[in-house]
């Protein structure tokens, strides 16, 4: 086995024998992740140490492992913030889980819940707010993680946990601005039916909206259709959006569109007073152009959103097993993490991967 | 005097005329005096003689096709105040000699969705009938005719020189400050002229903590003689930093002309605020450009907003009257309208320039 790095946080460890965890870290910003054993600094008082049963992978893990957002990232680097699992271990102050809960964690690490936006109830927007893998921490591709409770989740019953990892991230990316600007008798437009995409068209549907799917791919209509939507329209064919001009009370778009006439008559799909939501971040910081004389004519809002808060990503797990909505994936073991995140990376994931940590975990003795 | 005649409108002679119009007969022209005479008053309709009318810069954008092309000749204007003065049967809700006002809205059906939930100015189903300077007649004349549904009673207590200015740039900075306004909300006025003077004014009387935020550094006093608690200088990169993040509202009385400077803009709204736009440029003028980044990830959003419902027109005139809300206006008499025009298509008024009709046409020399 190749010697591994050291890791500012965690102590790494020459076999699984003698570590806290097992990870699946890059060592640099290209190639596959690698198995990296390591410990845990001490738990803090307010900490929850978690085994992880399942991780989603969700696309802005290789814009962070690969250095496209922030070039100056340090490896070894482990990403993965859509974890399901079981809490293993709790500090001393730790009051609102026990060991053996079944919990979750989403991609934000901490918040201050001092500052304004705290106060207000956004802290994924919290001026101090820490994301799972800022200052170098390993995030959930690993058979363990370890958060300050304020973060963690509680999964609640009926959940299916198989399915349900995606949702911490790309559900509440979607469920949140949907619940936050929709009206029981909206029509809704989502653009891009993927990873996200998918998953807004059941949420908008079970809300009680009539969903149009607007996709390239006429050829899944009946399974688009199954997962709630009424109709389906052509994404990227200028005409045929022009022709749905202003018929949308919310759109949501999930993608990063490039050109700039189709991105402005995606914005035309906006109906007077309506909002049009972007959620998908593109590769790199570039810039969109807003169609300012459409927005003020029809009175439009267009509204970025940033996952979800905490009492919103809560209500969407809850709403989720009620109402039984989970992404459609496909599950790979422990040790195909590279080949996940290989599939994952080039876009090929229908619709999400997910990775069956737990299975490998206990297997390997890592359940101690 | 004019020459090409409008469709609805009969040209006249000064003696025949029910009223003077001042007429644009292309783009970049010089407005014209044009004696007309009107089609029959419909039943729902009312005609206004006009004591003063205002001018907005929409005009100017309108009669030199900025933005689509126009048929000829046209007479804009929609900042509209005077007095009843012939009224269709079906009209009951005002007396002849009542003083009334209009703004940008000539028309709505009152039975679409828009209408029904009381955004009457989005109503897309009035075609030609829906804006007043446009296609028919609007204010720039001694009298003007339309349907009374879009005449707003005005009080007396308001004062007449100053009140046209209201029905369109006041309606416009109103109804979104009362639409997003809370209580504890930072405000933050960008561009201290027609807009946003009395943006400021408007939003300091909401009860809402406001700052201005201008090129003009000389204009700070001023500022906080509307109402504003600070005042920040656009073009001093330092000030700008240190209010970085701080308004939950941005109302944008002045656009950006780069894409730098709207970003900076931006850059003074907190996570999770609104930054809303009125006012349309020129089209091809200037590209609103936005890192994707910024606007996923601080949460923010872009929100537009067009003068007001006639619901909105009612409370901004009564808060106005209310909190003696006036804006600054430079005045001209209605046989110099092109000295008003001018003015405002090429000088800096300050703010908003108002034309006395008076006794026209008795001062007109024909």
């Amino acid at each position: 086995m190749q010697q591994l790095p050291e890791h500012s946080v965690y102590q790494v460890q020459e076999s699984k024998e003698t570590a806290d965890a097992v990870a699946y870290a890059f060592l640099q910003n290209t190639g596959e992740p690698v198995q990296y054993p390591y410990k845990y600094p001490n738990i803090a008082d307010d900490d929850v140490r978690i085994r992880i049963l399942y991780t989603g992978l969700c696309h802005s893990d290789c814009l962070h492992s690969r250095g496209l957002w922030d070039p100056t990232i340090k490896y070894p680097s482990c990403p993965g913030h859509e974890v399901v699992g079981l809490v293993e271990k709790v500090g001393t102050g730790v009051t609102k889980f026990k060991v053996g809960d079944k919990v979750g964690c989403n991609p934000q690490r901490w918040m201050c819940q001092t500052c304004e936006l705290c106060k207000k109830g956004d802290n994924q927007l919290c001026s101090k707010g820490i994301f799972l893998y800022d200052d170098n921490n390993f995030g959930g591709y690993s058979t363990h993680i370890q958060v300050g409770e304020r973060m963690v989740f509680r999964i609640p019953e009926g959940f299916n946990d198989a399915l349900g990892s995606p949702l911490l991230c790309a559900g509440v990316t979607v469920y949140a601005p949907l619940k936050r600007y929709y009206k029981p008798n909206f029509t809704c437009a989502v653009i891009g039916i993927g990873g996200l995409g998918h998953l807004a068209v059941q949420y908008a549907a079970k809300l009680g909206m009539t969903v149009t799917a607007f996709t390239t791919s006429k050829n899944r209509e009946q399974e688009i259709k199954r997962l709630g939507a009424s109709f389906l329209s052509s994404s990227v064919d200028v005409e045929s959006l022009k022709a749905e001009q202003g018929k949308y009370d919310i759109v949501i778009n999930t993608l990063y569109i490039e050109n700039e006439e189709i991105f402005k008559s995606h914005q035309r799909l906006t109906a007077p007073t309506g909002t049009y939501i972007l959620v998908g971040l593109p590769p790199s910081k570039v810039n969109f152009k807003l169609d300012h004389a459409y927005i003020i004519l029809n009175q439009i809002r267009v509204a970025g959103s940033l996952i979800g808060n905490y009492d919103e990503t809560q209500e969407m797990l809850e709403f989720s097993a009620q109402n039984n909505i989970y992404p459609i994936v496909e599950t790979f073991e422990f040790e195909d993490f590279p080949k996940a995140f290989d599939k994952m990376e080039k876009g090929q994931a229908k619709f999400r991967c997910v990775v069956n940590v737990g299975k490998w975990a206990q297997a390997n003795g890592l359940w101690k | 005097m004019a020459t090409k005649e409008h469709s609805v409108y009969k040209l006249v002679g000064k003696d025949e005329a029910e009223g003077f119009a001042w007429s644009f007969e292309g783009p970049n022209t010089e407005a014209v005096l044009y004696p007309f005479k009107f089609p029959v008053i419909q039943s729902h309709e009312v005609r206004i003689q006009q004591t003063y009318f205002g001018l907005c810069y929409t005009d100017c954008h309108l009669v030199n096709q900025d933005w689509f092309p126009i048929n000829y000749p046209s007479v804009p204007g929609h900042e509209i105040l005077g007095r009843v003065v012939m009224k269709g049967d079906q009209v009951t809700q005002f007396q002849i000699g009542d003083l009334v006002g209009a703004g940008f809205i000539r028309d709505s059906c009152g039975k679409c969705k828009y209408c029904i939930q009381g955004n009457d100015q989005l109503c897309g189903q009035m075609g030609d009938e829906h804006f007043i300077p446009l296609p028919k007649f609007g204010g720039f004349a001694t009298h003007v005719q339309f349907p009374a549904k879009w005449a707003f009673p005005i009080p007396n207590t308001l004062p007449q020189n100053l009140t046209p200015p209201l029905l369109c740039a006041g309606i416009t900075v109103f109804a979104p400050l009362k639409r997003y306004f809370n209580p504890k909300k930072e405000v933050g006025i960008i561009g201290i002229g027609g807009l946003g003077h009395l943006a400021i004014k408007f939003s300091a009387a909401l009860g809402m903590k406001t700052s201005a935020i201008s090129t003009s550094a000389d204009k700070e006093q001023e500022a906080k003689s509307y109402g504003a608690i600070d005042f920040i200088v656009s073009n001093d990169p330092q000030q700008m930093a240190k209010a970085s993040g701080r308004f939950d509202i941005i109302l944008n009385c002045a656009h950006a002309s780069t894409v730098d400077e709207f970003i900076a803009q931006t850059n003074l709204l907190k996570n999770g605020g609104d930054f809303i736009m009125v006012g349309i440029p020129a089209v091809n003028k200037v590209e609103l450009q936005l890192p994707f980044f910024q606007l996923v990830c601080r949460q923010i959003s872009f929100i537009g907003s067009l003068v007001g419902s006639r619901q909105e027109n009612y409370e901004m005139i009564s808060f106005a009257n209310q909190h003696k809300i006036y804006p600054t206006c430079e005045e001209f008499e209605f046989h110099n309208f092109k000295n008003a025009y001018d003015k405002l298509l090429n000088g800096r008024p300050k703010y908003r320039c108002v034309v006395k009709v008076g006794n026209a046409p008795e001062t007109l020399k024909l």
